[in-house]
């Protein structure tokens, strides 16, 4: 049965998600996840979140996918045992020499290789395997072929984005916002570095800013570059045919009852197409059609406040 | 310490140019179609390699930065052709990594920028596999570079040049064919930039780089733990490699030079950044 997997911004989130349908639910450590602070938890939470998703019979995920600065390998493995005592069900991670550890301390702990390790090919992944990882977050621009190849290659899970955004870059290997803007502080002794996603502070997207292409003139002016959010639903029948693990449905920072309708949605239509063996398409994508109209508004309220944010050099975002 | 740059194709390949580096890495890593690409197939990459051989020179080959599954093939013939004759094979990519250690367990093998090792736990278990050399990740600043040093592998970090800010599955600068009159792949000849806001970006194939010349010529002593220098120029003409080299030999053999530092100010098309070297934005330069 494919695992339909939803965000945990905050605790009122994860028990919306749960109520919705989800089997399991991800959340980020405070200082160590692809986010800002605002929607991370510490210990405290973590371990409430725990009891929700055990409570609800499913599942909890850490995510603690920044990558660290040299030297905190230290204070990284003092998270996993605060985190290991918790009962997580399973880490996500994005540093392979990190996953080895975590393989290596607690071999019986579930290891998810995140989207940022921008897993590219079969002989990645099999290196990400051996490291101890036991799925693998596809990239947005992976198709499913792909994926089925390096599972069937690797043995490794399948987790694949059904909400979230694409841009023109692979997303652990995209610098932009913290070639732009970098404010360097500490979060409870840790490293923070914010305008810097892979580092667990915030993109400010720039990619979002009006660019323009010049050389010996201005050959185009006012384009964006690509950054796209995506709501998947045709796709997902395939996906689940051909044994995709988990759908995953990214949006710590979106707004409770978007993301609780959202799981909704998503957990009858997969339950309708394993039942049925199909679905009314056209039903799902209109109420679909709706959410992705608050979504975008969301979101630009979002984008407009972090590029505020970077041009004010603020830290709290 | 070893002074390294990179070259593309067999016409990039002028002794001058050549001549104040220790070793060179041949091919295009941000693109397959870049023309004369020395690692898309072909002969000339046994000829770029024995033209450095005769000049004393290490010979080193850069793989393709992104491949996906349909890629490896073409990607480990290359590597297969280059292991017979080159000194050291780089790769960006976790996956050629593996190849290449396994495959070829006495080759020199360098972990590219891009192949994104930010912590001493990846750097170890890289070395472990074989992997000898590494060039950080481009966001790491002086000290967290001394640290993954501290593993024991090699560390060689980019002290004069362009890197990259981002790499993806394709190449954006091909949707501006009509706007600038030029198809690929002679598109990507034009000396092009991506301006907005305080930003300029370098559109490259597969890859958007830094607008402006990370420099460290004036912070090189804080570097010095390092062992080898690369000056970042796999999309620059031939002069500036050769320029920005000989300038770079000099500060290693005779110290700093205003003359020559003011020479690198009037090769720069955007102005200098220190990258991440100093825990600052990318694009920030700090004076000396």
């Amino acid at each position: 049965m494919v695992e339909l997997l939803g965000p945990g911004g905050n605790l009122e989130m994860i028990e919306a998600v749960f109520k919705a349908g989800a089997d399991s639910v991800y959340a980020g450590v405070l200082g160590w996840s692809r986010r800002s602070k605002k929607y991370e938890m510490r210990d405290e939470e973590l371990k409430k979140a725990v009891k929700i998703a055990h409570d609800y019979g499913g599942m909890l995920r850490a995510a603690i996918n920044a990558m660290p600065k040299p030297g905190e390998e230290r204070m990284y493995i003092e998270r996993l045992d605060a985190l290991y005592s918790m009962n997580i069900d399973a880490v996500i991670l994005n540093d392979i020499g990190l996953m080895k550890a975590t393989e290596e301390r607690y071999p019986d702990l579930k290891i998810v290789a995140s989207i940022g390790a921008s897993i590219l090919n079969r002989e990645e992944a099999m290196l990400y395997r051996e490291a101890g990882a036991d799925m693998f977050v596809a990239d947005c621009k992976m198709n499913l072929d792909e994926m089925v190849e390096i599972k069937k290659y690797t043995g490794l899970g399948v987790e694949v984005l059904i909400h979230a955004n694409t841009d023109f870059t692979y997303l652990g290997r995209c610098w932009m916002s913290s070639y732009k803007s970098l404010k360097y502080e500490t979060v409870d002794g840790k490293a923070y570095y914010i305008g810097s996603p892979n580092r667990g502070g915030v993109c400010f997207r720039p990619c979002l800013l009006g660019w323009k292409l010049t050389g010996e003139r201005v050959y185009a002016s006012d384009f964006k570059l690509p950054n796209d959010m995506f709501l998947m639903l045709d796709e997902i029948p395939e996906m689940i045919d051909r044994g995709v693990d988990c759908l995953k449905i990214q949006g710590r920072e979106y707004s409770v009852q978007l993301i609780h309708d959202l799981v909704r949605l998503y957990r009858n239509f997969i339950d309708d197409y394993i039942e049925r063996g199909e679905v009314d398409m056209e039903a799902y994508r209109s109420e679909l059609d709706a959410i992705a109209e608050k979504r975008d508004s969301e979101r630009l309220r979002r984008t407009l406040e972090l590029m505020r944010a970077a041009r004010a050099e603020k830290s709290e975002v | 310490m070893e002074l390294t740059a990179n070259i593309p194709n067999l016409e990039s390949m002028s002794e001058c140019s050549i001549k104040p580096y220790d070793s060179i890495y041949l091919g295009m890593p941000y693109c397959w179609e870049y023309e004369g690409n020395l690692i898309a197939g072909g002969d000339d990459l046994s000829s770029a390699i024995e033209l450095l051989h005769v000049m004393g020179k290490n010979a080193y080959v850069s793989t393709f930065a992104v491949p996906r599954n349909k890629d490896l093939k073409r990607v480990f013939r290359a590597i297969d052709l280059a292991a017979e004759m080159s000194d050291g094979i780089e790769a960006n990519n976790l996956g050629v990594m593996r190849y290449v250690t396994k495959e070829y367990p006495d080759m020199k093998v360098i972990a590219g920028g891009l192949a994104n090792v930010y912590t001493a736990s990846t750097a170890e278990l890289l070395y472990s596999i074989g992997v000898s050399r590494i060039v950080p990740a481009y966001e790491l600043s002086i000290e967290d570079i001394e640290k993954i040093k501290e593993t024991g592998v090699e560390v060689e970090v980019v002290v004069h040049g362009k890197v990259p800010v981002g790499i993806g599955h394709e190449c954006f600068l091909k949707k501006f064919s009509s706007a600038v009159g030029k198809e690929c792949p002679k598109i990507c000849r034009e000396e092009m930039f991506f301006r907005s806001e305080d930003l300029v970006l370098k559109p490259f194939g597969h890859a958007t780089l830094s607008g402006k010349d990370i420099c460290m010529y004036e912070h090189i002593d804080k570097l010095k733990f390092a062992d080898a220098f690369r000056i970042e120029a796999v999309t620059e003409r031939i002069g500036y490699r050769e320029r920005i080299g000989r300038i770079y030999r000099n500060l290693i053999e005779r110290g700093f030079s205003r003359s020559d530092f003011e020479e690198l100010r009037s090769i720069s098309e955007n102005g200098f950044a220190n990258g991440y070297y100093f825990n600052k934005a990318g694009q920030i330069y700090i004076p000396g």
